[in-house]
């Protein structure tokens, strides 16, 4: 007899980890010949991600939530082999994707690989393949949620390879979800209001002209409300 | 007592899998939990023949798209339903100054990336008119995955198609959307989808009608010769 302890589920997540990615490989696409850079990251990573993410967001990178497992998916999509000259990129053919993107990875050759312009086709597989993942997961009993952001840090630590855009597909085999958080914190209500200012500096120091908030503040203002500093920069910037 | 046979049953079938596929699309995953797919389910032989001559024609526009375009007819035309789910939301970006739709040569001295991509002049001459919001083409491909994910439960042969949703584009089934993946449903014995002839003129049909026109020569020989 053996119990269902931490060890047996870090045991199970080794192998679950490895169904969710053979999941995602063999996800069925549109181009058939996208580049995709799968990988089953250590505890260890996932620890140094997370507390990266809580840094972020400003809160303590002690009580850091560190999942029992994470996949990183990973897409080499600057690049067109497809010939179709669709025209979803904005370019007319695909030759002049592949140039302007050539371009913009020789503006600076030794930093991080650009994001775009990409093919949307390859995306569209590589969000496919990141459907399966998710769907895999789940049909194994598990807890996931697909995470850019987590994504991001990953592909700025270099877990993720030699890929273009990264998300990652955390495990929990949790009753409550951690992926959902906050939802069921007993936080009192001063604490709330701290964190939800908080969380709100976090939020446009990362996406300082998102426009989004931008939008919320015109429906704001039109009640003679101010949320942000950043009023306007839509329309004067 | 009613009595329904297979070929009918399949018929029923491949219509009730096309509406989970479209349900099982609605609820997949999407950035900032706004949908931005809509969906259509085309079935009946006339409608699915009016989408394969729609291929036929596409297939002379561009020299690439010759072939692989009248192979896309003939498995339109041995499938039984298509499914169309097209981002309604692709001119509308998602903020986030991602930089995949056109990188950082949009970098501006005034706006984001995303308001840059909003006053991208459109490709008014090309297939789809471009560029996109590649953020919301992402969550597109999470409604496609699911999509397929409910099909291939359902042993239902399916497959993603550019072309096939460049003819629904064409034929406007989802006249608010800027990108459309077309997904041809069928239930056969052998996937239409798998183990193509280069070829396209070589389709069943072709085949049936070669061996009409030979086998009253073939019986009258035979005959005559007492086999």
């Amino acid at each position: 007899m053996r119990t269902y302890d931490q060890k047996v589920n870090r045991e199970y997540m080794e192998v679950a980890a490895k169904a969710v990615a053979a999941a995602a490989r063999s996800a069925p696409h549109t181009t058939g010949s996208l580049d995709l850079v799968i990988n089953i990251l250590s505890s260890e990573e996932i620890e140094t991600i997370q507390k990266t993410v809580a840094q972020m967001f400003m809160l303590d990178p002690e009580k850091a939530v560190v999942y029992d497992g994470m996949l990183t998916i990973g897409a080499r999509v600057t690049h067109s082999d497809t010939h179709w000259d669709c025209g979803a990129c904005g370019f007319s053919t695909c030759a002049a994707l592949n140039q302007a993107a050539k371009a913009e990875r020789d503006k600076n050759p030794s930093g991080p690989r650009p994001t775009g312009p990409s093919c949307n086709w390859k995306v569209l597989d590589w969000n496919i393949s990141l459907d399966y993942a998710a769907a895999m997961a789940t049909q194994l009993g598990l807890q996931t949620r697909v995470q850019d952001i987590q994504g991001v840090i990953a592909l700025s630590q270099g877990l993720a390879g030699d890929v273009d855009v990264c998300t990652t597909v955390p495990l929990t085999a949790e009753k409550r979800n951690p992926l959902f958080g906050g939802r069921f914190d007993n936080a009192s209500k001063e604490e709330l209001k701290v964190r939800r200012a908080q969380a709100e500096d976090a939020f446009r120091r990362i996406f300082p002209t998102s426009m989004d908030l931008d939008m919320l503040d015109l429906f704001v203002a039109a009640f003679g409300l101010k949320l942000s500093p950043n009023l306007g920069s839509i329309s004067d910037p | 007592m009613p009595i329904e046979r297979l070929k009918e049953a399949n018929q029923h079938a491949v219509i009730l899998a096309g509406r989970l596929m479209m349900a099982a699309a609605t609820t997949a995953p999407q950035h900032g939990g706004s949908g931005v797919m809509e969906g259509c389910l085309v079935y009946g032989e006339d409608e699915l023949e009016r989408i394969a001559s729609k291929l036929e024609e596409l297939s002379l526009v561009k020299k690439q798209w010759n072939e692989s375009f009248r192979l896309e007819a003939n498995m339109v035309r041995e499938s039984q339903a298509v499914l169309f789910l097209g981002c309604f939301r692709s001119y509308d970006p998602f903020g986030t100054a991602c930089g995949r739709c056109l990188g950082n040569q949009g970098e501006p001295k005034g706006g984001t990336k995303c308001v840059k991509f909003r006053d991208t002049p459109k490709l008014t001459d090309g297939p789809f008119p471009g560029p996109v919001c590649t953020y919301r083409i992402s969550d597109l491909g999470y409604c496609v995955g699911s999509a397929l994910w409910i099909a291939g439960r359902l042993f239902i042969d399916t497959k993603p198609k550019f072309p096939v949703g460049l003819a629904g584009m064409k034929l406007g089934y989802l006249p608010r959307s800027k990108f459309i993946v077309g997904l041809p449903l069928s239930i056969s014995p052998k996937s239409p989808f798998d183990d193509v002839l280069a070829d396209p003129r070589f389709t069943q049909q072709y085949l049936m009608d070669r061996l009409e026109r030979i086998w009253p020569i073939f019986r009258s020989v035979y005959g005559t010769l007492g086999g």
